[in-house]
C-alpha cells in the first residue's frame, strides 16, 4: 500500500501546484518531469535517511514516482502534492526495509540514563552557558546531530526518523512496522535519551 | 499530591511533550519539575535534541531539493515512459 490517504487538509489558497495536478491527469507533455525534478531531491534526501544505502534509495524514489504516476487520477487534491509524495516515499522506503534480512535488535542500553535505587537520576545534568536549543540549532553542531542520529541501532532510528523526522503519527508507525503503539512509544524514548547522551558533550557538563 | 521519581519523570516524557498526560499526572510530573532542577535540565536537553534533529533533517532536505541526480532523473522518465507506452519495464 504505497498511495496513502490524504491526511493533511490543505485550504484551496494554499494549494498553489493545482495547475500542475491538473496537466498530470491530463498526461501533459513535461509535466511528469516537472513532479520529479520539483520534488524528487527532497523524497531522497528522506529515503537516503531511512534506508542508509543510496542504491536502496534511488530504487526507492523512483518506486515513488511510478505508484505516483499510477495513481494520480486517485489523489484528489487534498493533501499538498509534496505531502503525499512524501507518505509514498516513507511506505516505498518501509516496504525495502522489510525486505531486508532481519537483524537482531541491539541494545542501546550503555546509552539510556542511570537511576539510583531511589528513583532518582544517577548523574547531575548542567546546563552550559546559553540553551541547549540554541547550542545544537548551529549550522556547524548539524553534522553531529546528523551522525549521532545514524550512531542509533536500526530499530530505534527507525522510529526516531519516522516520528520526529518525518511526522509520521505513532499510530501509522505501528501499523508500518507490525509492532503496538507501546512498543513505538518506547523506542522513540529510548531512541530519544540515546541521541541526548550521544550529544551531551555539546549540551553542557554532566557530574557523575 | 502524590509524589513522583525522576525515573517516573523520565517514563513520561514522550506524552508530556504531546499533551497527553492526563490533568491529575500531568499535575504531579509538573510538581516535580518544579522541584528537581536536574530533570528540568535532562527535560531541556531531551526536547532540545529532537529540535536539533528536525533542524539537521531539514537542512539536508533544504540541500537536496532540486538536486535529484540527472542520471536518476532520467531513469525515472524512461520507466514512465515504458509505463506509458504500455512496455512496463523497470529501470
Amino acid at each position: 500500500m504505497a498511495s496513502p490517504t490524504e491526511t493533511t487538509p490543505t485550504p484551496p489558497s494554499a494549494s498553489p501546484d493545482q495547475a500542475l495536478l491538473e496537466a498530470l491527469r491530463s498526461r501533459a507533455p513535461g509535466a511528469f518531469e516537472q513532479l520529479v525534478r520539483t520534488h524528487g531531491g527532497r523524497l531522497l534526501a528522506v529515503a537516503r535517511r531511512l534506508l542508509g544505502n543510496e542504491e536502496d534509495a534511488r530504487d526507492a524514489v523512483q518506486e515513488t514516482f511510478m505508484n505516483a504516476y499510477r495513481s494520480i487520477d486517485r489523489f484528489e487534491g487534498g493533501s499538498l502534492l509534496s505531502t503525499w509524495l512524501h507518505r509514498i516515499a516513507v511506505n516505498v522506503s518501509l516496504m525495502k526495509l522489510r525486505t531486508r534480512k532481519r537483524k537482531p535488535e541491539e541494545s542501546l542500553d550503555h546509552l539510556l540514563p542511570a537511576f539510583k535505587d531511589d528513583g532518582h537520576f544517577a548523574e547531575r545534568f548542567e546546563s552550559g552557558s546559553e540553551p541547549a536549543d540554541v547550542r545544537l540549532s548551529r549550522i556547524e553542531e548539524q553534522a553531529a546531530v546528523r551522525a549521532a542520529i545514524d550512531q542509533l541501532p536500526g530499530h530505534y532510528r527507525t522510529v526516531l526518523l519516522l516520528r520526529d523526522i518525518e511526522g509520521i503519527d505513532t499510530r501509522d508507525v505501528a501499523e508500518q512496522l507490525g509492532i503496538t503503539a507501546n512498543a513505538v512509544k518506547l523506542r522513540l524514548h529510548r531512541a530519544r535519551q540515546a541521541l541526548r547522551t550521544l550529544l551531551a558533550p555539546r549540551l553542557g557538563r554532566t557530574d557523575r | 499530591m502524590s509524589k513522583m521519581t525522576c525515573r517516573a519523570c523520565s517514563d513520561f516524557l514522550v506524552d508530556y511533550l504531546e499533551g497527553q498526560l492526563d490533568p491529575e499526572v500531568r499535575a504531579t510530573f509538573e510538581f516535580h519539575l518544579d522541584k528537581c532542577r536536574n530533570c528540568r535540565t535532562y527535560l531541556e536537553q531531551y526536547a532540545a535534541v529532537i529540535r536539533a534533529g528536525q533542524c539537521a533533517c531539514e537542512r539536508e532536505n533544504e540541500q537536496a531539493a532540486g538536486a535529484l541526480p540527472e542520471e536518476l532523473v532520467r531513469a525515472i522518465l524512461e520507466a514512465q515512459g515504458d509505463e506509458g507506452s504500455g512496455r512496463g519495464s523497470k529501470k
